[in-house]
């Protein structure tokens, strides 16, 4: 596993150089990363679901512990710490203590200041959740190719309208 | 997600299971001659999508057809298991868990399979099978994730055109052991 990790971070690094030299502007690569994260998201879920057996999460606060604890631990080997970050019980913040992704980035160049270099990920949470009846927005809060402190991923949850009757928010 | 050949030899299916209730055996006792296992057939598997498309269809020992089109007959049977689904949540006296499951006639048993991200598996066997829930979930799991899911040339939601999905399931359905080569 570990041998083929290597291969994909390459490759996601390739990824990336090639829709930095396609696209000009940072919020274009950062659009298309998202985009292409998502597309891989939605199939991505029922691999998840196949190989980890787990039932239907009861609120949004398990449903972001099984993101962190069990998705990001199975396709990425690491698990991010999870926290609500507001008192409505649909905000959550996934800390980045390793990311693989980025373990061939020293830093961003000068010219790419704004680029969110992982934002496949964010599109990938977005997909899959939204194939679990989940909307939500996923966004890098904090970046520590960016210079910030810690990498942050902030997940917020919005309301859908279907299967309502199945989710309880916790409070 | 292996070794479920050992898991289906092990379990033989509802006909294997002789003597297993009732008065505890004695040294004594004769020894059990198991009745050989009634005829076991599954008759036919639909998968939908969380949309409502039916993405496969296989037959094996379908012995009655609707009288009314594929279409047709595709969007009867998923409008009724989802009116079904949302019928048993509601009116459920307990706290549900797995939900809408199966049901019965006196000829034959429907079994429901649907994932959280609500692809459905509908297979229709005779009523010596209890619960098919295993096969369904190989079905999802080792069969339709691996090659529809995760091949590319799959469009999502629309009919699985794979030859190698029909046919590994066609393979897998026929190794059951509660599925009968020959039509009763």
């Amino acid at each position: 596993a570990m041998e083929s990790r290597e291969l994909f971070v390459l490759t996601y690094g390739a990824l990336v150089a090639q829709l930095c030299k396609d696209y000009e502007k940072d919020e274009d690569v950062n659009t298309f990363l998202d985009r292409m994260g998502y597309g891989i998201g939605v199939r991505l879920i029922d691999d998840f679901l196949a190989r980890s057996a787990v039932k239907k999460c009861r609120s949004y606060s398990e449903t972001a512990d099984m993101i962190a604890q069990v998705a990001f631990k199975m396709y990425l080997g690491v698990t991010p710490s999870v926290s609500c970050s507001n008192t409505a019980g649909n905000e959550f913040s996934l800390i980045l203590d390793k990311n693989p992704l980025v373990d061939f980035v020293e830093e961003l160049p000068a010219e790419r200041a704004s680029l969110c270099y992982c934002n496949l990920l964010c599109g990938v949470i977005r997909g899959a959740l939204e194939m679990v009846h989940l909307a939500a927005e996923v966004t890098f809060l904090r970046d520590r190719l960016k210079g910030d402190a810690v990498t942050e991923i902030g997940i917020t949850f919005l309301r859908k309208a279907e299967d309502r009757n199945e989710l309880v928010t916790t409070t | 997600m292996g070794g479920y050949g050992g898991q289906w030899g092990a379990m033989g299916g509802n006909g294997g299971q002789c003597g297993a209730m009732g008065t505890p055996r004695g040294v004594s006792d004769p020894p059990i001659l198991c009745p050989p296992p009634p005829q076991m057939t599954i008759h036919n598997l639909y998968i939908f999508d969380r949309a409502g498309t039916c993405l496969h269809y296989s037959e094996w020992h379908r012995r009655r057809q609707a009288g009314i089109p594929k279409e047709e007959e595709f969007k009867l049977m998923f409008g009724m298991l989802f009116s079904l689904r949302s019928f048993v949540g509601k009116m459920s006296p307990t706290d549900m868990r797995d939900g809408f499951v199966s049901f019965h006639t006196s000829k034959y048993r429907l079994h429901y399979y649907e994932t959280p991200s609500g692809l459905r598996l509908v297979l229709n066997t005779d009523l010596s099978v209890s619960s098919a829930r295993e096969a369904l979930q190989h079905i999802y799991s080792n069969l339709f994730v691996e090659l529809v899911v995760k091949n590319p040339l799959c469009p999502p939601r629309a009919p699985v055109q794979s030859e190698l999905f029909r046919a590994r399931l066609d393979a897998f359905v026929r190794g059951l052991p509660f599925f009968s080569p020959r039509p009763a």
